[in-house]
């Protein structure tokens, strides 16, 4: 019973009827990618996400130019519409010598894809163009799947500033170690000429003393041979210190007695000749060159009083110069 | 007294009226710089409403004179106002600093951040303002306008912009040129961005942007 209802395809072996079912699939398959293929061409208008847009293609939004050539120069492009995915504008219709024209044309899309740019100019107000086929591809930048969003206002960091207060500080401390330096070559300065005066009251006086001193050096010799003395009373005089002492007392008889015309060794004889002047001498080489000779410094300040209150202006010059040249030795040596 | 120590007298007194003239600017312009800063590592951390703060402190310690770094610091707090939600008065600012004469003296770097970040908060304000209401004259105006800014500054960056500008640009053109052509629908389905979210949130309750929008 059951085989005499058998249709004479269940009849059909079985591996016949797989092939069939498998063949008309696979026929349905190929007949899809036709139709999809054909349709890419046929309305190059759809939007091909999938594609891939070349990276010099412009943006969405962003205006592109490019030529294309057509037959007529009449055409037009088509009113801008804000739901259309591009708008085209003509820049320049030029007549090429082949008959044929030269439109130069604006174009944005406002989506991405690819888009046939004829389909945007039209012949009149009614019939579009359609032909030939220009495609143009517009591309997204903002990634697939991103946010309706642009979140890259990022901040760019300050410029840095000119560092003032710094600078005025340094400015400030460049400026305190100059004054340091003025004040301590003032300084060595003012010691410098102390020092002379330390020459007259180095024993006893202080440096503020000494500078007194130094202004009263000028009118009296008993500011230059009163320390003198009180050095040799110590013991501490230098033999510079020495000639200079006996040299003062040369020179200042030398010149009292008239005797500057003639040369040292004959003044010398004359000065020891003279009654007054030979005996200060004597007493005074005596003192300082035998520290056995029984004359002690007040005697000998005793001596040298009357002279002490004798004028600077009263030495001669020689023995001015020997004087300042001995204060500026002290004043270098005690620089070193 | 010898030369050097007059001119060591001098010294000073040329300083003071340094100081006291072109000084000023420098030390004030310091003092609003480290200000500044903070601003910026706060902006750059995220934390807006503090960033905003310091950059209102460092405009009040700007010496008043010093267009320059008022400026930077107007465009700074707008972009941190954008963030926190305040893209209308943003917009506004920005476009008061752009109408200044003196603004054309400004660097051409900050000239272009200036209307980009104006082009932004423009952006932000149409999105919040369309998210309000449907009605194309509430918002086409400012998306058009954001849309415009933003298409004079991606022309000008392909001529003489980095890549990295071009793109950034690109992609605020699109998302500008989008949120004109999107239909209610479309707007409707998508992912708010936090800002405009931010925006219709901030300024929605109190009317703010439907104000912003009559006023010309």
């Amino acid at each position: 019973m059951t085989q005499t209802l058998k249709s004479p395809l269940f009849s059909t072996p079985q591996r016949f009827r797989i092939k069939r079912i498998v063949f008309g699939a696979l026929l349905l398959c190929a007949l899809i990618l036709v139709v999809t293929f054909a349709a890419r061409f046929l309305h190059p208008t759809s939007r091909h996400s999938a594609l891939k847009f070349q990276k010099n293609e412009p943006s969405v939004g962003a205006p592109a130019h490019i030529t294309i050539s057509l037959n007529r120069p009449d055409y037009t492009a088509t009113p801008d519409d804000d739901s259309a995915p591009m708008w085209v504008h003509i820049e320049k219709i030029e007549p090429k010598e082949d008959g044929s024209f030269l439109y130069h044309l604006a174009y944005a899309g406002m989506e991405s894809g690819i888009f046939n740019l004829t389909d945007y100019l039209q012949k009149s107000a009614t019939e579009r163009l359609s032909e030939p086929v220009t495609s143009v591809g517009v591309r997204s930048a903002i990634p697939e799947g991103a946010l309706y969003d642009f979140g890259d206002m990022t901040a760019s960091a300050p410029p840095k500033v000119f560092p003032y207060s710094k600078t005025v500080g340094l400015l400030g401390a460049l400026w305190l170690g100059w004054g340091v330096w003025l004040m301590r070559q003032r300084k060595l300065l003012r010691t410098g000429q102390a020092d002379g005066a330390h020459l007259q009251d180095e024993a006893t006086q202080d440096a503020a003393d000494a500078g007194k001193g130094q202004a009263a050096h000028q009118k009296k010799l008993s500011d230059v041979l009163r320390p003198l003395v009180q050095k040799a009373a110590l013991k501490t005089i230098s033999t510079k210190e020495k000639a200079l002492m006996e040299h003062i007392l040369f020179l200042y008889w030398g010149k009292k007695l008239e005797l500057d015309h003639l040369d040292d060794a004959e003044q010398l004889r004359r000065i020891l000749d003279h009654e007054e002047a030979g005996e200060l001498l004597r007493t005074v080489e005596q003192w300082l060159y035998q520290p056995a000779a029984a004359i002690s410094a007040e005697a000998i300040s005793d001596t040298l009083e009357p002279y002490m209150q004798l004028d600077m202006k009263d030495l001669p010059e020689l023995a001015a110069d020997a004087l300042r040249a001995a204060q500026s030795e002290r004043s270098l040596l005690a620089h070193a | 007294m010898k030369k050097s120590e007059l001119l060591w007298c001098v010294v000073p007194l040329l300083a003071l009226i340094f100081h006291f003239s072109v000084g000023q600017k420098l030390l004030f312009a310091e003092n609003a710089a480290a200000v500044e800063t903070n601003g910026y590592l706060a902006e750059v951390e995220g934390r807006f409403a503090k960033a905003e703060a310091l950059y209102v402190k460092a405009l009040r310690v700007a010496h008043p004179a010093d267009f320059p770094l008022r400026a930077r610091l107007d465009v700074a707090k707008a972009r941190v106002d954008i963030h926190t939600g305040d893209a209308p008065a943003a917009a506004d600012q920005l476009e008061r600093l752009l109408a200044k004469q003196s603004t054309a003296s400004l660097p051409k770097a900050l000239q272009t951040e200036t209307q980009t970040v104006r082009a932004t908060a423009l952006y932000y304000t149409a999105f919040a303002l369309r998210l309000l209401d449907s009605n194309p004259e509430r918002w086409a105006a400012k998306a058009e306008e954001a849309r415009t800014a933003f298409l004079t500054l991606h022309q000008n960056a392909l001529e003489n912009g980095s890549p990295e500008t071009v793109e950034q640009l690109a992609r605020a053109l699109e998302a500008a040129s989008k949120l004109l052509h999107y239909r209610d629908t479309e707007i409707a389905g998508i992912r708010r961005p936090p800002i405009a979210q931010a925006t219709l949130e901030r300024n929605a309750p109190a009317r703010k942007l439907n104000l912003a929008d009559e006023s010309p």
